[in-house]
């Protein structure tokens, strides 16, 4: 009550100032006028008695002042005279104002740009019901490969829906199962699906946009399809009655029972439609051959570990037969953890490290400020001195300084919004790296926030210092010398030099780091792959199920692609294989060797990969073939199983011994499948992406196998062009439709572009964005060096002046800035490197052929900054060479 | 007027205006008279003083102000006390009462 009668009472103050000040003249007049109308009484004339009155009773004109200044709306009002005040000063330094929100604006808009990031990224929960309780649960290899994520096996999944009391609910997706032809919308088309339990979207919490989601129902159904929004409006159509109509899936009539809101997306972000795992699927009648990733909900108050815990006694319970009891064990992990690490695996740490680096950008940016508001402060000595004999008190002249601190970094605040949304729209449009689904970088209301408290910090960083020292302004001496101070304070140059050497070091900090990053990417950039990407075309062909169910079948149709293909113009060679070259092989196949002890499922390792390849497979691709020979026609279905190995399945399986002729097997594979094949060749290793590290390239130990004896139901078409290669996609899609129109391909790439996007954009942009960091933290840093070194040698000049009069040589005056300024600058690296090699070993995993310790960065970052740091010194230390001793001195 | 006024004793003026006013609702000058006549002098009020006093007391509620015409015919701005005053005035002086004793029980403790 009381509070709201100030508030609005100091807001009529404010706002209807005129009105409340006349009523208070009003009033004290009235108390003037009869005080005296008593004094009139005992007979004093009016003049007298008011005279009277005053004394007795104080100055009127002063009690106004006093009772005006008692609200709170008077500290408001000097705020605003402050500013206003400030607001002139700086006008009329307006290079200074410019060069002091420019460099505050670099500091906030670039701090702006990247928390906005992480906050989208970071700090945004996922768009699903309670999901700060979402986990994924994944399996974890306890030997062979190290790999650290695998699906479950369905059959685990049933056991913990079944008996695990940590979870709310438990659903499995997989979308690795293969991908359905939808026919009937524009010829045939593969379209990404993502196979789920019953309980998925319940799970997640999220309505469909239009009818409904999976629901018991639906279990005893063939086939029933939930829709991804923009695939029902692209490429079905978008029409509202297709809910309730049909679709065909691989010759399979599926009902559409819903499609999602626009804004849904789940891993992974390309599915066009969600399928259920029904009672009468593949999953169902062979649990233990099956996998998915599980996503469950904690119940409230069960930790991760407590979960964790439980699982693991299930599952070592309910596979005692299995390969998984002895390889595997579970793994929980936060779903925000695991998305963001889906995006990119180094994400979290590539923007904690652009943060730091943002940071100590608007670090030396404030220092930056700080120096010249010192030096500005200089020039203003006799404007507080007067001010301070006005009467103003040190926190009233303290205050006016921090006003216009904060008008410059408001001010700063504004530019660098502005700045920030421009890049944040060009980096929504240019999308140089993969972000975490559903997150959308944006300026919204807490990165506002940010901003806002980060000027107020920034204002408290570059306004403490030179505030604090006006404030110890010694009015007298000022007034005396007139404010043409000629020397200034040890104290006040120590400050300044400090600065100096803080920027320094914070720049070579910074440099080092940038200097480390880019580094790694040219060493990782220059590592051979084993394999050539360039010119080569790829996309995904997949083989309709029903029409081609048999081997001889898919062998057969493969050849004839190869042949039509082959025939096209430009087309250098063409090529299979059942995966992307460089993707990362998950070597989940065991073998036995012949000749060597048979294996058990205690000894069997399931480190290697299995790939079928077409004949012209290595040559395409610029393999090496260093033994052997390759495949070739006359590999077919009838005649003798053959197989071509890798290096590092030489040196796995074979001590290095020659492999060729001898036979070998999948370990575990039904018989049927599995014929001892005699390896014919061994050929180079082709590096492949590691799926746990970013920047790491792995050698798995492959076998590859003939297409025509082991033809996958889906491939990788590969083909080698002097054409344009995003021009190959129609070309191919409609050579194949003339041998069978219902082969969809989909996916079409340029090899080398999509090696660069999944390998090299990542370590890319974090080292072009920290270098840009680092080269504006050199800017700055340079910028304030030279500043304060030519306000000392301004402030030097009679002393130079007398110096050269007194015989001084102008070499001796040259050496004595740059001494000043070096000593400095040497000061700074030294800190620097020390700070540099402490903090870059944080790098860890961002770093590829390169130590965080590495001398030779730290030796060359610190010379670039020398030679910059010394361009700038001899700017000024020359103009203190040119002092005329003549005029130096008549300014006395 | 024989003494020399004194000054008030430290935070006792927020009490004497809302006594004053609790006796009649009166103006500013009215306020300094009445608190001079009873005190028979002793206290005589400063104009800046006592009209900080008045606004602050204002604006935490427990008095209010609105303008009217005086005795003779001078608009002026009377104050009166609201309940929230009264409320105030009571503790106060309870509180002053206390204060009051224990000082003096000390002082005749010599």
């Amino acid at each position: 009550m009381s509070l709201l009668r100030s508030i609005t009472s100091g807001l009529r103050s404010l706002f209807r100032k005129d009105q409340v000040s006349h009523e208070l003249d009003e009033e004290l007049d009235g108390f003037l006028e009869m005080a005296a109308e008593e004094k009139m009484k005992q007979g004093m004339t009016h003049k007298d008695a008011l005279r009277a009155v005053r004394l007795e009773r104080g100055s009127l004109d002063i009690s106004r002042e006093v009772i005006r200044s008692a609200g709170w709306e008077s500290f408001v009002e000097t705020c605003w005279q402050d500013l206003r005040y400030g607001a002139r000063s700086l006008a009329k330094n307006p290079g200074f104002a410019a060069v002091a929100v420019l460099t505050l604006a670099l500091g906030v808009g670039t701090n702006t740009i990247i928390f906005s990031i992480i906050h989208a990224v970071l700090l945004t929960p996922l768009p699903y019901r309670d999901s700060g309780r979402l986990v994924v649960i994944y399996d974890r290899e306890t030997r062979a490969t190290g790999l650290s994520k695998l699906m479950d096996l369905y059959h685990d999944f049933k056991e913990y829906r079944e008996y695990s009391r940590s979870f709310d609910r438990l659903a499995g997706m997989t979308w690795v199962r293969g991908n359905p032809t939808l026919t009937g919308f524009g010829g045939s088309k593969e379209v990404r699906q993502a196979q789920v339990t019953l309980d998925f979207f319940s799970l997640l919490g999220v309505s469909p946009a239009l009818g409904r989601t999976f629901a018991q129902e639906d279990m005893a159904r063939a086939c029933t399809v939930v829709l991804a929004y923009p695939f029902w409006r692209d490429t079905l159509g978008g029409q509202e009655h297709m809910i309730g109509g049909t679709i065909r899936l691989d010759d399979q009539a599926c009902e559409v029972i819903g499609v999602m809101p626009q804004t849904f997306t789940f891993f992974p972000a390309e599915t066009e439609l969600w399928t259920l795992i029904n009672s009468n699927n593949r999953f169902e009648r062979d649990p233990l051959h099956h996998d998915l990733a599980i996503y469950a909900h904690l119940k409230p108050g069960v930790s991760i570990p407590a979960a964790l815990a439980e699982l693991t006694l299930l599952h070592d319970h309910g596979n005692e037969h299995q390969r998984h009891a002895v390889e595997t064990q579970p793994i929980v992990l936060p779903l925000q953890e695991e998305l963001t690490w889906l995006a990119g695996a180094n994400l979290r740490l590539s923007l904690i490290v652009l943060f730091s680096a943002v940071s100590a950008l608007l670090l030396i940016a404030c220092v930056n400020v700080a120096n010249l508001l010192l030096t500005r402060s200089l020039a203003r000595q006799r404007e507080l001195a007067i001010r301070a004999a006005l009467g103003s008190g040190t926190p009233r002249l303290i205050r006016q300084l921090l006003t216009e601190g904060l008008l410059l970094s408001l001010s700063a605040a504004a530019l660098g919004i502005f700045l920030a949304i421009g890049v944040i729209h060009l980096f929504n449009i240019a999308h140089p790296i993969a972000l975490p689904l559903g997150a959308t970088v944006r300026i919204n209301a807490p990165v506002l926030f940010f901003t806002a408290g980060l000027s107020v910090l920034t204002t408290a960083l570059f306004g403490f210092v030179p505030a604090w020292k006006a404030s110890k302004i010694d009015v007298m001496e000022v007034l005396k010398t007139n404010g043409q101070s000629t020397t200034q304070g040890v104290g006040h140059r120590m400050v300044g030099r400090t600065l100096i050497v803080a920027q320094v070091t914070l720049s070579l900090v910074l440099l080092t780091v940038a200097g480390l990053l880019i580094e790694s990417v040219v060493h990782f950039a220059s590592v051979p792959l084993g394999f050539a990407a360039n010119r080569v075309a790829t996309m995904t062909i997949s083989m309709p199920p029903r029409t081609y169910a048999e081997d001889v079948d898919r062998a057969r149709i493969y050849e004839r692609i190869f042949d039509q293909l082959q025939a096209l113009p430009g087309v250098q060679a063409i090529a299979l294989s059942s995966v992307v070259p460089f993707r990362p092989i998950y070597g989940f196949d065991a073998l036995e060797v012949e000749g060597q002890p048979p294996r058990t499922p205690e000894t069997a390792h399931h480190d290697s990969g299995l790939i079928s390849v077409s004949p012209q497979y290595f040559a395409a691709l610029g393999i090496s073939l260093l033994a052997g020979r390759a495949f070739n026609a006359d590999d077919q279905l009838q005649t003798e199983p053959v197989a071509i190995v890798n290096e590092a399945l030489v040196k796995k399986y074979f001590d290095g011994e020659g492999p060729l002729g001898r036979h070998l097997r999948s370990f575990g594979a039904p018989r049927e499948h599995n014929p001892w094949r005699r390896v014919v060749g061994v050929v180079a290793d082709e590096k492949t992406g590691n799926p746990f590290q970013e920047m790491s390239w792995l050698r798995t130990p492959c076998v590859f196998l003939p297409v025509a004896q082991v033809p996958p139901a889906r491939g990788t078409l590969l083909i080698r062009s002097s054409v344009d290669l995003m021009s190959m996609g129609n070309i191919v899609q409609s050579q194949i439709s003339r041998l069978d129109p219902r082969i969809p391909i989909s996916n079409l790439q340029n090899l080398e572009q999509l090696l660069v996007k999944e390998h090299f954009a990542y370590p890319r942009f974090r080292a072009l964005v920290v270098g840009c960091f680092a080269g504006f933290a050199l800017l700055l840093a340079v910028i304030g060096l030279y500043g304060v070194l030519s306000q000392v040698v301004a402030q030097r000049t009679h002393e130079i002046g007398v110096r050269r009069s007194l015989g001084a040589q102008a070499r001796r005056i040259l050496w004595m800035v740059l001494k000043e300024g070096m000593s400095l600058v040497v000061l700074g690296v030294g800190l620097g490197a020390v700070t540099a090699w402490f903090l870059a070993r944080f790098l860890g995993s961002l770093l590829y052929g390169v130590k965080s310790n590495d001398p030779m960065t730290l030796a060359a970052v610190s010379f670039l900054l020398v030679v910059a740091a010394l361009a700038a010194t001899l700017v000024p230390a020359r103009k203190a060479m040119r002092v005329d001793p003549i005029v130096a001195l008549r300014y006395e | 007027m024989s003494a020399k006024p004194s000054d008030l004793v430290q935070g006792t003026l927020d009490m004497l205006i809302l006594k004053t006013l609790a006796l009649e609702p009166t103006h500013g000058y009215g306020i300094a008279v009445r608190i001079e006549q009873m005190s028979k002098g002793v206290f005589r009020l400063n104009a800046g003083s006592l009209f900080v006093a008045i606004q602050r007391l204002q604006r935490d509620g427990p008095i209010n102000g609105e303008w009217k015409s005086s005795e003779n015919n001078r608009r002026a701005k009377y104050y009166l006390l609201t309940d929230q005053g009264r409320k105030r005035l009571s503790s106060e002086m309870r509180e002053w009462g206390r204060q009051v004793t224990a000082i003096a029980r000390i002082l005749e403790a010599s």
